[in-house]
């Protein structure tokens, strides 16, 4: 039978595999071997597996001869089955005596904590910074006494002692001023505390701010401007925030009551901070009658300096309310002339005539009150006649604007443009820009197109100055990029551009339904896709977004004019978060309102709604 | 013997020798035995490889067992090859030490014998290298792997080498099979 190449091939290699000698011929060749080397070489007895386990024992006791140790070493190596079962006889059996190795320290590495150490340095550096702003008391005296009628004493751990003029109160110590007394102290961040008779009050220090700690009594603080911190006054329930005001506390047994003079301040009652403006009042009980502010104040020495200007303030206040604010609009030709790609947009009324007119008022109440002049060079320097021309240049440019100004933000390869878009409703403001706001050595002015010289100007030109404006027939457009004022005025020509009957126009179309005042409308969702390296609406952001909904809006906000806050895209701002003045020139200022809380009236989505408020 | 001989320190010759002896001669014996087919012949080849360690310079002690089990296989080889040239009476046979196989089947055995002989001749006609790859495969069955590294090629290398090396022993283990030598 003939066999084929491979099988012939495997067979050979079988018999040669198969011509191995036995354990007796392998130590006669060795003996011999050995013998022709001249080399100790003791014959060997282990020729098999049997042999070997046999000497495993003493193998593993260090009994054996080097030589026989060798030769059981080689068998190991060659051998698994004799391998295996010296690994596995050797682990129950063996004990280790010998000594216990010494513990070797962590080797140093510094690149393995270099991450840690430096993240240690940064949070001790963070701590360090906000122990000497926040909570390091710092050494040396807290207040100085500049004047005492009648008696005050100093009241402290060391025992009471009387006051008088130039004493110093330092950390922990207290003033009490008797019957009929008053004082006045001088802080050491320049601000003056007149203190009232049966008062008791502290002055402590931590970081940056200064608290004055009032148990009793009422005082009067004209607090300094400072740049760092803030001045507290802490009564037993209230805490009152200030820098650079002028204000009253007085602190008894039913509550407390904060009367503002200048300025306004943050008073902290239960939770709630709330902003007091000149003239107003808080009382954090509603056990305390209500005081007129100048029988509060009444006590103070300096009461006739105080009073003239409460009064002026007053009447001012009263004579601006009276300005007839911009009526709300219920629709808008500009919508459908922005851009389509439109992400922000911000719709204000033309506030030209008002500004004038408060401006007026307040000149005319300044010439007639000498308080009021007192308080405004003491405040403002001599800077009226900036704050004239100022007003004066946006009433004029008002006058050639529409009744609505809309602010838009679009995104562009790079950076995202802004713009401001507004009818003319009469000619000559290309004139009137280029004379205003002409370049000078301090600035470089305005640079006004019209249509035919935009098209002229290079898109990649630098930005200079003020910006950018086109002047149209029927629209002016501002803006800081070459390359948006063009594609707007392609914009116009065209007219409308669909944004309007898009998801996000369509909001902003029933928010001017409603009635608009200021419109505040972004679209999350793409913002956050326009990102780089944003995961889009998925940003854990959007859902968190909060609009700042007090101190930007306040002062535009008057009378009963609405202003609605859309944030599209947003999970939980399907609806409209809507701000509305609560208060008619009121200290209240804006207030948030969710979507559930008017729901009848805004057609707000309930889902929305239910997220909202979760 | 292509293997080179690295140095070992003359000052502890012996004794290394000794150990090294102890711990290997196994090893190589039963390697030179497999390729020469005579127990003689490997006799011969380890006490010419221990000689050769012994009269160097000596390699590092982690890198004499492989040393001498590589220069044991090339210098079987190379006796096979001598063979081949100047064809004589097996040794075992003039001094009486005939080998003794496993398979005490007298015809199997004697098939077996005239087989491992055909194989030997054909090894015997590869190229040094040729013949060193295939026996470290399928003699000593060690992987390619191993092969590349214990030889300093590549793993592709090794595989074709003895793409060729089969195709040539298959070749020539017919012809010897025909009796067409």
């Amino acid at each position: 039978m003939r066999r084929d190449d491979e099988t012939l091939l495997k067979a050979a290699v079988v018999a040669m595999q198969a011509d191995e000698p036995d354990g007796e011929q392998i130590t006669a060749s060795a003996e011999r071997v050995a013998g022709r080397l001249g080399i100790d070489f003791v014959a060997s007895a282990i020729e098999s597996c049997g042999d070997v386990a046999q000497l495993l024992p003493s193998y593993r006791a260090g009994d054996l001869p080097s030589a026989r140790s060798l030769l059981i070493e080689a068998h190991l190596r060659e051998c698994g089955a004799c391998r295996s079962q010296f690994r596995n006889a050797s682990r129950p059996a063996i004990v280790n005596w010998s000594a216990p190795a010494a513990a070797r320290a962590t080797a140093w590495q510094p690149r393995r904590f270099g991450w840690a150490m430096a993240a240690c340095f940064a949070l001790m550096a963070c701590t360090f910074f906000l122990y000497k702003a926040y909570w390091q008391v710092p050494p040396g005296v807290r207040a100085e006494v500049q004047s005492i009628d009648g008696s005050a004493w100093r009241i402290s751990n060391a025992g009471n002692r009387q006051l008088f003029r130039g004493d110093k109160l330092t950390e922990g110590e207290q003033l009490r001023t008797s019957g009929g007394a008053h004082a006045v102290l001088r802080l050491t961040d320049g601000s003056t505390v007149e203190v009232n008779e049966r008062s008791v009050l502290g002055v402590g220090a931590r970081g940056h701010n200064m608290t004055i700690t009032l148990d009793n009594g009422a005082v009067i603080v004209q607090a300094a401007k400072r740049d760092f911190g803030h001045l507290y006054v802490k009564t037993p329930d209230c805490r009152v925030a200030v820098t650079g005001t002028v204000f009253s506390v007085n602190s008894g047994i039913k509550g407390s009551r904060v009367a503002v003079l200048q300025g306004s301040v943050h008073v902290v009652h239960a939770g709630v901070d709330s902003l007091i403006q000149a003239g107003d009042q808080v009382a954090t009980s509603d056990n305390l009658d209500p005081a007129p502010v100048d029988q509060q104040i009444a006590w103070s020495h300096d009461h006739e300096k105080y009073l003239p200007l409460l009064a002026q303030f007053s009447v001012l206040r009263q004579r601006i309310e009276e300005i007839p604010f911009p009526q709300p609009r219920y629709s808008s030709d500009l919508l459908q002339r922005v851009p389509a790609g439109t992400l922000l947009y911000i719709s204000i009324p033309n506030l030209g005539d008002f500004l004038s007119e408060a401006d007026g008022i307040f000149q005319d109440q300044l010439s007639k009150s000498p308080a009021l002049q007192q308080w405004w060079a003491h405040g403002q320097g001599n800077n009226t006649a900036d704050l004239d021309a100022l007003v004066e240049k946006v009433h004029q440019m008002s006058q050639y604007l529409g009744e609505e100004i809309v602010i838009v933000g679009v995104n562009q390869p790079g950076n995202p443009g802004f713009a401001v878009i507004a009818d003319v409703q009469r000619g000559g403001l290309d004139d009137f820009l280029g004379k205003q706001f002409a370049p000078s050595t301090s600035t470089h002015g305005l640079t006004v197109f019209d249509e035919s010289s935009l098209n002229a100007a290079p898109v990649s030109a630098p930005a200079k100055g003020a910006g950018y404006a086109l002047v149209r027939q029927h629209e002016a457009v501002f803006s800081n990029s070459i390359a948006l004022l063009k594609q707007i005025d392609a914009q116009l020509n065209v007219g409308a551009s669909g944004f309007a009957t898009g998801d996000f126009g369509q909001q902003i179309t029933a928010a001017y339904s409603r009635g608009a005042g200021i419109i505040l409308a972004a679209d999350l969702h793409q913002m956050m896709a326009s990102r780089p390296n944003s995961s889009g609406a998925n940003h854990p952001g959007a859902s968190r977004v909060e609009w700042p909904a007090r101190e930007p809006l306040e002062p535009a906000i008057h009378g009963n004019t609405p202003a609605s806050c859309l944030m599209a895209g947003c999970p939980c701002l399907h609806g409209f978060a809507r701000l509305r003045h609560t208060q008619r020139g009121g200290c209240g200022g804006g207030a948030f309102q969710r979507p559930e809380a008017d729901r009848r009236r805004h057609h707000v989505d309930d889902r929305a709604g239910q997220r909202c408020a979760e | 013997m292509a293997a080179a001989c690295p140095a070992m320190p003359s000052t502890e010759s012996h004794e290394m020798l000794s150990q090294l002896f102890a711990e290997h001669h196994r090893r190589i014996l039963i390697a030179a035995c497999r390729i020469t087919g005579s127990m003689a012949d490997a006799e011969d080849v380890a006490q010419a490889v221990f000689l050769r360690l012994a009269s160097g310079k000596g390699p590092p002690i982690a890198n004499a067992g492989s040393y001498l089990y590589r220069a044991a296989i090339n210098g079987a080889l190379d006796l096979l090859r001598r063979q081949k040239a100047a064809p004589a009476e097996p040794l075992e046979e003039a001094a009486g030490e005939e080998f003794v196989g496993h398979d005490s089947s007298p015809e199997a055995d004697a098939s077996n014998k005239e087989l491992g002989a055909s194989l030997r001749l054909a090894i015997g006609e590869l190229s040094p290298r040729a013949a060193e790859m295939f026996t470290l495969r399928y003699l000593e069955e060690l992987g390619n792997r191993e092969i590349a590294v214990l030889m300093e090629t590549s793993q592709a290398v090794v595989a074709v080498t003895l793409h060729h090396a089969r195709s040539r022993l298959k070749k020539r283990l017919r012809e010897l099979e025909r009796g067409t030598i």
